[in-house]
């Protein structure tokens, strides 16, 4: 999608803006703040485009901000039709449905389905390029043969209007020939059955099958002699994982009241890890009710307004920033 | 004080609270690179529930500065947090626009002249 925005801005001179309002993204509380340009960035991680996805309808509103008269429609329809499509995302990744929230996932892509021929110019094939290509050869070939018979007056004025018309050739040619059939396009139509199939769709994500993939795959390909190194790879996997299994069995043995050797209570003991709670996560306890904001605590505390506001001007005026 | 903890209710989840952490540095630099003042947006309240649309009288803000006041000849060890921010001033008649569900707001250059600087209990 991001191929299909970019052509848009290209067409209507606004790449810029949108690199600019890019930059200018603030810090914001679990948001990694963008340090290039969308354009200067050559490779994309997962969770650079996770990020991307939260913040890409607010940046390409900036962008496409105070359009000219044949600019708007354009730009409401491509708005929507990503915004749509956004929202049909991140619903997606809900943990839990209803009915109501199916329901808002097929008006998305109802919707989606309405608006994206804005986008239709922009999935041109490599088959169709070279098929406008020769159109326009053709064209060009039959107006070099014109020319000669045409007065030197005459052909600036026939030049122009050629112009046009390869214009309009091209132009017909690109949405009878594109399309948006391509299988993750199809598969968002069936998100509904396979949500009332399967439950959640977030829960059969692959990424954590791609993590694992690099301690239980690579790293015993590095350990292997890479002679026979499946039978390798899978024996030092099943190691692993037989040591960390052992001693989970046995602090289970103990919380059952087994009698386990006083050494072994001791090693667990030794290495049972502090539980922590959460790092970003916690339950809230209660808040104080009565002060809402400084106007109440001030009641509270019987101090004039006047009196904070001279304590607080010393505090506030080097952190203001820059008036322009 | 350069953080604020601010909970959040967690998504699908009314017993969890998520942990967003605002930063405000204020006009010192933050990690030896440029200051950092962080947006708030959902928990400044501005007015009723029914205000503004789907912002729900809450106004997005950014943090200036924050900072706690203590009552020790009132109450004992009692420390109130205090955050000083900034409201930014909101486009198109306050509420999210059709088209896009955004709704657009602004810095204002000066923020004495319009009283839009705020001091908030957290």
């Amino acid at each position: 999608m991001m191929d299909w925005i970019q052509g848009l801005l290209k067409n209507h001179v606004r790449q810029q803006a949108c690199d600019d309002a890019w930059k200018a993204l603030p810090p914001y509380p679990g948001f990694f703040v963008p340090k290039m340009a969308y354009r200067e960035v050559k490779q994309w991680q997962t969770k650079e485009l996770r990020n991307l996805g939260r913040c890409l309808l607010g940046v390409l509103t900036v962008a496409l901000r105070q359009p000219d008269s044949t600019q708007v429609q354009r730009f409401r329809c491509a708005l929507t039709c990503v915004r749509s499509l956004l929202d049909f995302t991140m619903m997606a990744q809900y943990r839990s449905h209803t009915p109501k929230t199916i329901s808002y996932m097929e008006e998305y892509v109802t919707q989606f389905h309405e608006t994206k021929d804005i986008f239709l110019e922009f999935r041109i094939s490599k088959r169709t390029q070279e098929k406008a290509d020769e159109l326009s050869k053709e064209l060009r070939r039959q107006r070099a043969q014109m020319r000669e018979r045409v007065l030197p007056s005459q052909r600036r004025r026939i030049g122009d209007h050629n112009r046009e018309q390869e214009n309009d050739q091209r132009m017909e040619l690109i949405p009878s020939e594109s399309n948006f059939n391509f299988v993750k396009m199809h598969l968002i139509s069936h998100f509904r059955d396979y949500i009332y199939m399967f439950s959640n769709i977030p829960m059969y994500s692959t990424q954590h099958g791609e993590l694992a993939h690099k301690e239980q795959i690579k790293d015993g390909w590095r350990r292997s002699n890479k002679i026979d190194a499946a039978r390798q790879i899978l024996s030092s996997y099943g190691r692993q994982h037989a040591i960390r299994m052992r001693p989970l069995h046995l602090e289970f043995l103990q919380r059952a009241g087994a009698d386990l050797p006083t050494e072994v209570v001791e090693h667990l003991e030794k290495t049972r890890p502090a539980p922590t709670p959460p790092a970003n996560r916690r339950i809230l306890k209660g808040r104080c009710d009565n002060i809402h904001d400084v106007v109440d605590y001030l009641r509270a505390c019987n101090i004039s307004l006047k009196t904070i506001c001279w304590e607080l001007i010393p505090y506030s005026r080097p952190s203001l920033p820059p008036q322009g | 004080m350069t953080q604020l903890e601010i909970p959040v209710v967690a998504f699908q989840e009314s017993r969890v609270y998520d942990i967003h952490r605002g930063r405000c540095t204020g006009a010192p630099l933050f990690r030896n690179q440029t200051s950092r003042n962080d947006c708030v947006s959902s928990w400044i309240q501005a007015g009723g529930e029914n205000m503004y649309g789907v912002l729900r009288g809450r106004f997005p803000a950014r943090l200036i500065v924050l900072f706690k006041i203590r009552s020790g000849y009132m109450q004992q060890d009692t420390v109130y947090g205090l955050a000083g921010v900034q409201f930014m001033s909101l486009l198109d008649s306050r509420r999210p626009s059709d088209v896009h569900g955004v709704t657009c707001v602004h810095v204002p250059v000066t923020v004495h002249r319009s009283g839009q600087c705020r001091i908030s209990y957290v």
